[in-house]
């Protein structure tokens, strides 16, 4: 079926998958030539035709170079929906709703925590619970609190201590959606979210400490407050159990939606309902309150984070500077305002592995940033590199202001098992100058970083094809996982 | 992604949520001290199979449990009634491989071929 799938070349970064069929739409591919040889043939091309069929999508089905397969939705994947008859899908957004990807700027350079990494690996792994069932013993949160939680998002985290009021300014949407609705998190979801609220969890989520590399554009590194040789720290995780279980509950709610509503599915992971109806409603304020609980877990991760550094070096947070570049969504569906045939419209944006990537000027982009555009966070594998972006007009035009999230996986974790199973990854990865603390054994073999596209290529597409600009190159020191 | 197959539905259910454990943790390790029984109604038998997992993973996530032995019965396509024995997670007998943090729907559908059932389950790792 796969081998059906057309694809024309648009230019050196742009392919299109030419409307036929069911498809409302052409699907839109942003890939390198090598990109899309390894793409031909693959499950995900299919995936973005599906999407392309669901009603009142508009523009395009969109897939970014690190596009895989995914349940349903490719990750990797953008679509936009027109209120007007346009529908909401769980599988748009994924189960870990508002996993994302924050970035931590220090006032310190590398040689300031030359010899302590270790330490800092250790303690940043004994403060921030990793791993399946840890969580902290000094924190236990009330169902009524949690549902402030889901109210207030990362605003929650900083009036009780986590944080500072200027954290809120950098985070996408200031670190809460508006329209979460508590009253739609089922009871379960919210048993699954009270022990986890501040845990990093496991699989590809991290903690990660490390440094700037390379600068690709010093007046845009100065702008994000970046300099060569600086220590930066990023925490990759999302809702945890309470997004699984949202996601979990509506694909059921869905499923029976999409067939009162008539909605043909190419896949049942696709279920979707109209965007105006009780089901679609529902979803958007249960899935906005998990996204709040996504920001405040971020939020709480970054406080002790901060501690952790201030315990090892001994210095206060003035010198520490352990300050929020930013922090970006990049699984999650939003309302945004964008020009459709020279009209500004309201749209539901779906973001499946993708990342928001505004540009200069949008009243959307951060003040401190307003001129240089809105940041974006591009997490490599463990054991090569990470990016830092800014979102392009150009980006803003064809993709509804979307770029690429990460790297992309080329190896299933069962073939990176295959060819990893026994070798001393924690030592590989030392032998490389990066200090890995795991709690789990599987999830290292499989977080190998041959798993992974090289992020580098990934990132060369977007700047190639204009959606986003090269800012800066972090490499890991020291990385904290599941 | 797993494949499993049964030469009834029962069964099924029971081979699928071995393949759940089996990814989280060594099955070997686990032993079926405790009894627990539970209850899952859904739409339909694809539906109901998903309800199933998702019901064992919530009560490994929120109550550690690790089960290695399951005896499902299905009432009809839509109820399950089952006993599962396992024991509290121990972290320093039971390796954890790896979070499921969801069962997903994916291409999802139970078959019959030569006599035996068949799916392919989807976890979301």
């Amino acid at each position: 079926m796969t081998e059906r799938i057309k694809i024309q070349k648009i230019d050196d970064y742009r392919w299109r998958i030419p409307r036929e069929g069911k498809m409302r739409v052409d699907g839109l591919i942003y890939a390198s030539e090598a990109f899309i040889e390894t793409l031909r043939g693959d499950p995900a091309l299919e995936q973005v035709a599906n999407v392309a069929q669901l009603p009142g999508i508009v523009g395009r089905s969109i897939a970014m170079p690190d596009i895989h397969w995914g349940y349903g939705f490719a990750i990797g994947g953008v679509a936009a929906f027109s209120p007007d008859g346009g529908v909401i899908s769980p599988g748009g957004v994924g189960f870990d709703i508002n996993c994302g990807v924050r970035l931590l700027r220090s006032g310190l350079s590398r040689t300031d925590v030359e010899g302590k990494t270790r330490e800092l690996v250790e303690t940043l792994f004994a403060n921030v619970p990793t791993g399946v069932g840890a969580h902290r013993r000094d924190f236990k949160l009330s169902e009524t609190e949690l549902r402030r939680v889901l109210t207030h998002g990362a605003g929650w985290a900083v009036s009780n201590g986590y944080g500072t009021e200027t954290d809120l300014e950098h985070i996408e949407e200031g670190g809460c959606l508006p329209g979460a609705d508590p009253d739609e998190v089922s009871p379960r979801a919210i048993e699954r979210g009270r022990p986890q609220l501040g845990t990093l969890g496991s699989g590809n989520h991290f903690g990660e400490i490390q440094y700037v590399a390379e600068i690709y554009d010093e007046k845009l590194a100065e702008a994000l407050g970046l300099f060569l040789g600086q220590v930066t720290v990023s925490i990759h995780t999302g809702s945890r159990g309470l997004g699984y279980q949202v996601c979990d509950d509506f694909l059921k709610v869905m499923l029976r939606a999409s067939a009162k509503y008539g909605i043909e599915l190419p896949d049942r992971q696709l279920c979707a309902a109209p965007l105006g109806s009780p089901e679609g409603k529902r979803y958007l304020g249960a899935m906005s309150a998990a996204a709040n609980y996504a920001f405040a877990n971020r939020q709480m991760i970054t406080h002790w984070v901060r501690q952790s550094f201030e315990q090892v070096l001994g210095v206060g947070q003035g010198k520490l500077g352990l300050g929020l570049v930013y922090d970006v969504c990049h699984n999650i569906a939003k309302f945004e305002d964008h020009q459709v045939n020279g009209r500004m419209t309201k749209l539901c944006v779906h973001r499946k592995g993708a990342t928001r990537a505004f540009p200069p000027h949008h009243p959307q982009t951060p003040a401190a940033y307003r001129a240089v555009g809105q940041p974006v966070l591009i997490p490599g594998d463990m054991g090569r590199y990470s990016y830092v972006l800014v979102g392009t007009e150009l980006a803003y035009q064809e993709t509804f202001g979307s770029t690429c999230h990460g790297a992309g996986r080329v190896m299933s974790r069962r073939q990176a098992r295959k060819i990893a199973g026994s070798r001393p990854i924690v030592r590989e990865m030392e032998e490389h100058g990066i200090i890995v603390r795991a709690a789990g054994r599987a999830t290292l073999v499989e977080e190998i970083p041959e798993a992974y596209k090289d992020v580098a290529e990934v990132v060369d597409v977007v700047q190639g094809a204009g959606i986003s600009r090269k800012v800066a190159q972090l490499r890991p020191m020291g990385v904290i996982k599941g | 992604m797993v494949e499993v197959s049964a030469s009834s539905l029962s069964e099924l259910f029971g081979e699928a949520a071995r393949a759940l454990f089996e990814t989280i943790t060594d099955l070997e390790t686990v032993r079926p001290r405790e009894e627990v029984s539970l209850s899952v109604e859904a739409g339909d038998m694809e539906e109901l199979l998903v309800s199933w997992l998702t019901e064992l993973l919530f009560l490994y996530e929120n109550g550690q449990w690790l089960f290695c032995r399951f005896e499902p019965r299905l009432v009809d396509d839509k109820r399950l009634e089952a006993k599962a024995w396992g024991e509290k997670l121990d972290p320093d007998r039971h390796p954890i491989d790896r979070e499921v943090k969801a069962v997903t729907y994916h291409r999802m559908a139970v078959v019959r071929e030569g006599g035996l059932f068949k799916t392919t389950i989807v976890f979301d790792v």
